[in-house]
């Protein structure tokens, strides 16, 4: 290959073929385009003070309080409610009716009546109704291993041990965050052209981010409301590694497969901000200096990473020990060679999936001003359209390039159908089942996305070159879906996850980690295949530093003196 | 009770599967309700009078010197596709509709695509009825015939009609009436699969401790 070619390689993003694979995609870690850096650096921009308007919260630790922060124009309320759970109803699962806290993110600054309506309804969640202003619903358990932990420690006048701060993580876990329109809340054509809030998942995000603040000044205010005498403040750096867990489960999974557009941006947005990266002659010395700096904390995360799950645990031993050789590598002086990143993630192409993905993540982190505007280009472009005036032709070349990975499949063979998708009466959430073991695969979900393309393929090859979509569709209607992926896919490269999710060997977990990944979760600590815990905004600044350089320097951060 | 116009969309699109519409026209359905509320029509009603029944046995239009016929209409299952025939052929001027079981239906279907391609559209009615259809909005002259009339949707270029001004904002989600939610939801219930052992033990993937 000659140099200019090399070069021309190393600019291009990475193929869809490589990167839309489950098992790259579940390796995921967050990057600075994450939803919850870009968020904190926007309010940092803006300098953006929090205010604690409403604070009525008695000395067990119950009652109610409102944080308020500008943004974009607008200002924005956390309405926080806390209330007694007696522990047998203290449940992460979505079989719980009752939560120690529940949260609404208000459109503005909630009047009295507002907030005695919301009292009325969020600790109820799912069984409430909401208005048009209210943005985002949440709820979230206290740690029975930390939270009582913090309090009972500050209140006698000592600090948590860092080692019981860093095993948890957080003091509370959100079980589920409702946005755009569910239970009455607000749809996201509400806020989707604000400023602050456009991006995906921002108002979520914002929800999240003042969560954790509460967390942190309830246990503070139970300490403090035990012994005022003896109580101490939570140490800062102590309370910066706390962040919010989160359980998530199965609900999340489909939600990659039926926003193929919305995944298509962000992926782009990442495989355009690594190729950026990658296309750099050379490296400044600040951001060499960087790069050292930011080898040395992934290490001390990697080390603070523990969890219980055999198999994610041999991945994270595999990846301490790989980072360990890439930091032996790459030093300041090698960085200072020629196209530094590019040489770097070569570098990492002979070590596992996570270890090439977090360096993907890694070299992207000291060149925000390169990268920072592809932020903007990840909220959704709409959803997928019909082209009927398209040819039976053209549509049956645009499945044998866009979709080759998915005629491939035999699905013959049992264990190519294995699973399917469905949505659970009980519970009305996604479900996964076996179905040659149990009923219902004839109320399937349509993640079967390979399946149904190989089956218009089949009715593709019998059909008139010249005829129109909108003639094949006429007399073939249960293509319909089938077809407009297949278009969508002509203008959107990254729409598709590239593997069969009805397959036996499929794991759930990947899909949920790719996405938490673009949230900016990290910690990732499967539970199953199918559901896994993980900490958000740890290391992110406080409520009160927002404004300072802090609130963009977070990337996995570690608890120091460890 | 007002309902967000996701709300209403999703269980629309799950009742249209439920009520055996193949699922990327359950999509199409779902949205055009959807859209129908948004713009201060009974989106709901219109749905439902498309989803009972069964599949008819002629989905077919028929091609005729320039114009597409489509008898006994039934909106659910070959109002998109029709919309796809008048958009996909510049020669097709017209599209003739007999006894269209949901015609406020047609006109959120041609809604859809107007809002997506700035198209506009005019469903006339023997009656004299003409509801203009744009990126925007639809108006409507005079009463809105019933289901099982006629009528004829035409491809009217692009916009620069003035439809309606919606009643509602999108953003403010749509009032719906209990007694419509409620049938509304029974057919996405049938979308659902009840639980069993197997499901109730490992269909979420549970087996580990969830409260620590």
């Amino acid at each position: 290959m000659t140099a200019a070619a090399h070069r021309d390689d190393r600019a291009a993003p990475r193929p869809p073929d490589e990167v839309m694979r489950l098992a790259r995609m579940g390796a995921f870690f967050p990057t600075r385009l994450s939803f919850m850096r870009t968020l904190l650096r926007r309010l940092s921009a803006e300098r953006a003070v929090v205010h604690r308007a409403v604070w009525e919260i008695d000395d067990a630790g119950f009652g109610r309080a409102v944080y308020s922060v500008p943004l974009g124009g607008h200002t924005y309320s956390l309405v926080a409610f806390s209330t007694p759970l007696a522990p047998e109803d203290r449940t992460d699962r979505v079989i719980a009716e009752a939560w120690d806290t529940s949260y609404v993110l208000y459109d503005g600054v909630p009047a009295p009546g507002d907030l005695d309506r919301l009292q009325a309804n969020a600790p109820r969640q799912e069984a409430g109704r909401f208005s048009a202003t209210d943005l985002v619903l949440c709820r979230a358990n206290r740690s029975v291993r930390l939270f009582e932990h913090v309090a009972d420690c500050l209140s006698r006048g000592v600090q948590p041990p860092a080692d019981v701060i860093n095993a948890t993580g957080y003091l509370m876990r959100t079980t589920a965050v409702y946005g755009n329109g569910k239970f009455g809340i607000a749809d996201r054509a509400r806020i989707e052209t604000r400023p602050g809030l456009s991006g995906p998942f921002a108002a979520e995000m914002l929800a999240v981010w003042l969560v954790r603040g509460f967390t942190i000044d309830l246990v503070e205010h139970i300490a403090r409301s035990r012994a005022p005498d003896s109580f101490v403040p939570l140490d800062r750096a102590l309370k910066r590694h706390l962040g919010i867990g989160n359980a998530t489960g199965l609900g999340m999974a489909p939600f990659l497969v039926s926003h193929p557009i919305l995944l298509d941006r962000w992926m782009t947005a990442r495989e355009t901000a690594l190729a950026r990266v990658r296309a750099v002659p050379h490296a400044s010395p600040e951001a060499r200096d960087k790069a050292e700096e930011l080898i040395a904390r992934v290490r001390r995360h990697l080390d603070q990473w523990r969890v219980a799950d055999a198999r994610q645990s041999r991945r994270i031993e595999v990846l301490r020990r790989e980072v360990a050789d890439l930091a032996a590598l790459a030093t300041r002086d090698w960085l200072a060679g020629p196209f530094p990143w590019d040489r770097l993630v070569a570098a990492s192409m002979r070590h596992s999936l996570e270890c090439q993905e977090l360096v993907v993540s890694l070299v992207l982190e000291p060149n925000g001003a390169l990268v920072d505007d592809l932020a903007d280009t990840m909220a959704s472009a709409g959803r997928p359209r019909l082209r009927p005036e398209m040819p039976v032709a053209a549509l049956t070349d645009l499945v044998d390039s866009r979709f080759a990975w998915a005629l491939g499949i035999d699905f013959e063979d049992r264990e190519a159908t294995d699973r399917f998708w469905y949505v659970s009466e009980e519970k009305l959430e996604p479900r996964l089942g076996s179905r040659h073991q149990e009923p219902g695969a004839d109320k399937e979900m349509p993640l079967d996305i390979a399946r149904q393309v190989q089956a218009l393929r089949r009715e593709l090859a019998a059909a008139p070159a010249s005829q129109t979509v909108a003639e094949f569709l006429l007399a073939r209607p249960a293509h319909r879906h089938a077809v407009r992926r297949v278009q969508t896919a002509a203008d959107h490269p990254y729409a598709e996850i590239r593997d069969n999710l009805i397959a036996a060997d499929c794991l759930p977990i990947d899909m949920l980690r790719c996405k938490l990944s673009f949230f900016g979760a990290a910690k990732f600590d499967p539970k199953s295949d199918r559901w896994t815990r993980i900490t958000m905004f740890q290391g992110a600044p406080l409520l009160d530093e927002i404004a300072t350089p802090l609130a963009d320097d977070w990337w996995l951060s570690a608890l120091e003196g460890l | 009770m007002r309902r967000s116009l996701n709300e209403i969309e999703v269980a629309l699109r799950k009742a249209a599967v439920g009520a055996g519409l193949p699922f990327g026209q359950a999509e199409d359905i779902g949205e055009a309700g959807a859209w129908l509320c948004a713009h201060g029509h009974d989106g709901i009603g219109a749905c439902l009078a498309a989803l009972g029944g069964s599949r008819p046995e002629a989905a077919a239009a028929i091609r005729l010197d320039g114009t597409s016929t489509v008898p006994e209409a039934r909106v659910a299952w070959t109002g998109p596709s029709a919309l796809d025939l008048l958009l996909a052929d510049e020669e097709l001027a017209e599209i003739a509709f007999t006894g269209i079981d949901a015609p406020l239906l047609l006109a959120g279907c041609a809604g859809v695509a107007a809002a997506a391609g700035g198209t506009c559209f005019d469903l006339r009615f023997p009656t004299g009825c003409t509801v203009s259809i744009g990126p925007g909005g639809l108006a409507v002259s005079g009463p809105l015939p019933p289901a099982g009339a006629d009528a004829v949707l035409t491809r009217r270029g692009h916009a620069g009609s003035r439809p309606r001004t919606p009643q509602t904002s999108p953003a403010e989600g749509a009032e719906v009436g209990e007694a419509a939610w409620v049938e509304v939801l029974a057919l996405a219930a049938l979308t659902y699969v009840p639980a069993s052992e197997a499901s109730r033990a490992t269909g979420a993937g549970a087996g580990d401790i969830d409260n620590d």
